[in-house]
């Protein structure tokens, strides 16, 4: 038996991504099979087939199923939160004065009820499979998610809050938009100003119309 | 096949063992890999039990993992065995047909 060095490349890798049971036993006999004469080609090929068996591995045994879960219960809660969003927004629109029976806000709600029912059912029926898989840190790892998307979602609705609000504002209620209000007046004198103003005699005269 | 070469009446079966015993009774090589995931399922099914050994210099210190048939695997190795018997007498009969 020689003491020629395996390729320590094909090694490492061997020991990080193949399988964590047995991929010391299998290096050290892929070391003694080496130093007993095996070419390199044939022990690289050994570790891409022990890569290959420990990936299909993995593809087997991956939690598809939290994936799955996990991308339902987001589409419950985004459709559910949506759905309040849009009544509520809806309602406020009625209060000033909005058509009240509005077949696309009727439309989009029911499909947002409708995509958060179907989630739900679904959620539900992936249940036992998950209950059987899941692990401790794959629930936490759930818990945080899902207290994530209600905080996100929870902000979105009150920054769209605060924008419609806002934008209420516009209509003279808020300091700055007297101001705008004031100047659009202003303007409208200018204008009026400037009429005669146009025929003796451009922006100098401007100033006597105590406009700025 | 590998709980059939696992069956060794010296205690001395490990996986490049296996592979090579494999490769000389069928004439095809087989992954070592494939030989420790295989058995790793066997051990999962209460087949053989895996005992690890000293780390040598010759390995780059790693320790041989051992593989030992239980008495469930011996008896389902006795029962695929005679399943296969009697799966095959129908072919020695068609052989005798045909002759």
């Amino acid at each position: 038996m020689s003491d020629r060095a395996p390729p320590a490349l094909a090694l490492w890798l061997l020991e990080r991504c193949g399988s964590a049971s047995y991929a010391e036993s299998l290096a050290g006999d892929l070391i003694e099979e080496y130093r007993q004469g095996r070419s390199r080609g044939w022990l690289w090929r050994q570790v891409a087939m022990a890569l290959g068996v420990a990936l299909q591995r993995f593809i087997r045994t991956m939690p598809w199923i939290i994936v799955l879960r996990a991308s339902l219960r987001m589409a419950a809660e985004t459709a559910a939160v949506l759905a309040i969003v849009t009544v509520v927004e809806q309602s406020r629109r009625n209060s000033v004065g909005g058509d009240a029976a509005n077949f696309g806000f009727i439309g989009t709600v029911a499909a947002l009820i409708t995509v958060a029912s179907l989630a739900i059912v679904a959620l539900m029926g992936t249940q036992s499979m998950a209950t059987r898989r899941q692990r401790p840190a794959e629930a936490l790892a759930g818990v945080l998610m899902l207290a994530f998307g209600v905080i996100a979602l929870g902000m979105g609705t009150f920054t769209r809050a605060d924008t419609t609000r806002s934008g209420a504002d516009t209509a003279c209620g808020g300091a700055d938009a007297v101001r705008s209000c004031v100047d659009t007046t202003c303007s409208r004198a200018d204008a009026t100003c400037r009429g005669p103003d146009d025929s003796s005699g451009g922006a100098a005269r401007r100033a006597d119309c105590n406009c700025r | 096949m590998v709980l059939l070469a696992a069956i060794r009446p010296a205690k001395d079966a490990y996986g490049a063992l296996i592979s090579r015993e494999i490769a000389e009774k069928s004439g095809r090589e087989v992954a070592l890999a494939s030989v420790y995931a295989a058995l790793e399922r066997l051990e999962k099914k209460g087949l053989v039990v895996s005992t690890l050994g000293e780390p040598t210099a010759e390995r780059g210190g790693k320790a041989r993992m051992y593989f030992k048939p239980t008495a469930v695997g011996l008896r389902e190795a006795r029962d695929a065995q005679e399943t296969l018997l009697r799966l095959s007498s129908g072919l020695s009969a068609m052989e005798g047909e045909t002759a």
